[in-house]
């Protein structure tokens, strides 16, 4: 279960300070899948980042099953973030000079896993998105809707019991956003609990729950 | 001897430790020029080595920030660097002992009419002090990658 309280993110720039997330507190429960909808700005992504461990926020308090997540060590929230939570970033990050198959196989390596290991798993992943004949490609040699599916994969490799996809439909056509709706419906249905921020009505009505995000306030829909 | 000159004053006379004593003045002053030239290779080393590190690791911060991101930690990014700089240090000495031994075995007859000869036990020392300096170089590099933030992946395209 996650778990968020009175969590602000003050964000300091050199044009002053902007206020990302504003006392946010809400909780979610195992194998929810909910969606984050709000206007540009209102500080989707930061939630998200912060759910997931990557951005401290500036004070409240983050837990993942009554851990919290920002009393761990530098290395218990690498450990987190490589074990239990996968994130899918808006703009993939696929590493540019690794191949697909390599791609996917990072948090594997990263998890210890041998390398024989390793690349069975990202196999079956990848073949499972239709990517079969793809395993040898650079990122710049892959379409948009390829690269994010090399982007899942990696995201779902270490079988994380968390997944985070940030507006994961922003540049897809109608098709590709309907296999990767029913892509997440997979996983729901496996028991993952997810969290997708999204501009898509289809896809932000398929949850069990709807947050409304402005100016950094959080509203919980439906 | 100023005795012995003076009666064979077509020719000089000079003792044995006179040679001597010129040829270790000679010796010295070689080891001399040897060791600045050593200390100058080191401190133009280092720096070339930081710098080239430095401006991989600027070039590289996203992915280090997505690695970060997927799970790698600090010490794993650390190290990364740290076997990067011990590889490039490590071949760069063996290829730097190659060519250099190579350089003076042509030119050592030719430019200063000596005869080189290879050093092999020179090699664990060439080898030492190259991987040395990549590494000592590559150490506040690596620490400046291992310390990136995690979330840069995100925010930068
Ligand atoms: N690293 C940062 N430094 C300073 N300000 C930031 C940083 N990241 C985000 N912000 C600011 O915080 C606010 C929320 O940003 P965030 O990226 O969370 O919005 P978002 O809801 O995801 O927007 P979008 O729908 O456009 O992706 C924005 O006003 C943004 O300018
Ligand atoms: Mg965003």
């Amino acid at each position: 279960m996650i778990k968020l309280e009175s969590v602000s993110k003050t964000y300091r720039h050199k044009e002053g300070v902007v206020h990302a997330l504003s006392d946010v507190t809400l909780s979610i429960e195992k194998g929810k899948l909910v969606t984050i909808v709000g206007p540009s700005g209102c500080g989707k992504t930061t939630l998200l980042l912060t759910i997931g461990g990557l951005v401290h926020p500036t004070t409240g308090k983050v837990s993942l099953d009554d851990k919290s997540v920002y009393d761990l060590s530098v290395k218990g929230r690498a450990e987190l973030r490589l074990k239990r939570v996968g994130f899918l970033f808006q703009t993939f990050n696929l590493i540019p000079y690794l191949t697909a198959l390599d791609n996917v196989c990072v948090p594997l390596y990263l998890a210890g896993k041998v390398i024989d290991e390793q690349r069975k798993r990202a196999r079956e992943l990848l073949e499972g998105f239709g990517l079969g004949g793809r395993l040898e490609h650079k990122p710049a040699e892959l379409s948009i809707g390829q690269q994010q599916r090399v982007a899942l994969a990696r995201t779902l490799a270490n079988d994380p019991e968390l997944v985070l996809a940030d507006e994961p439909t922003g540049n897809l056509d109608p098709a590709m956003t309907g296999e990767l709706l029913s892509t997440f419906r997979k996983l729901h249905e496996a028991g993952k609990t997810i969290v997708i921020v999204t501009h898509n009505c289809q896809l932000a009505d398929e949850g069990d729950m709807r947050l409304e995000l402005r100016e950094g306030r959080a509203a919980v829909r439906k | 001897m100023s005795g012995l000159n003076q009666l064979l004053p077509a020719a000089r006379v000079v003792t044995i430790k006179q040679i001597v004593s010129t040829q270790q003045k000679t010796n010295d002053l070689m080891d001399n020029f040897a060791l600045v030239f050593l200390v100058i290779i080191v401190i133009v080393g280092v720096v070339s080595i930081a710098n080239y590190m430095s401006s991989n690791v600027y070039e590289r911060r996203k992915e280090i920030g997505t690695l970060l991101a997927v799970g790698a930690t600090p010490g794993r990014i650390l190290k990364m660097f740290v076997l990067k700089a011990f590889i490039l240090g490590f071949s760069g000495g063996v290829l730097g002992f190659l060519a250099g031994t190579g350089l003076a075995m042509v030119l050592g007859p030719r430019i200063a009419k000596v005869s080189v000869d290879p050093l092999p036990a020179m090699i664990p020392w060439a080898l030492a002090i190259a991987v040395g300096i990549s590494v000592l170089a590559s150490v506040l590099p690596a620490r400046h990658a291992a310390n990136l933030d995690p979330a840069l992946t995100t925010q930068e395209t």
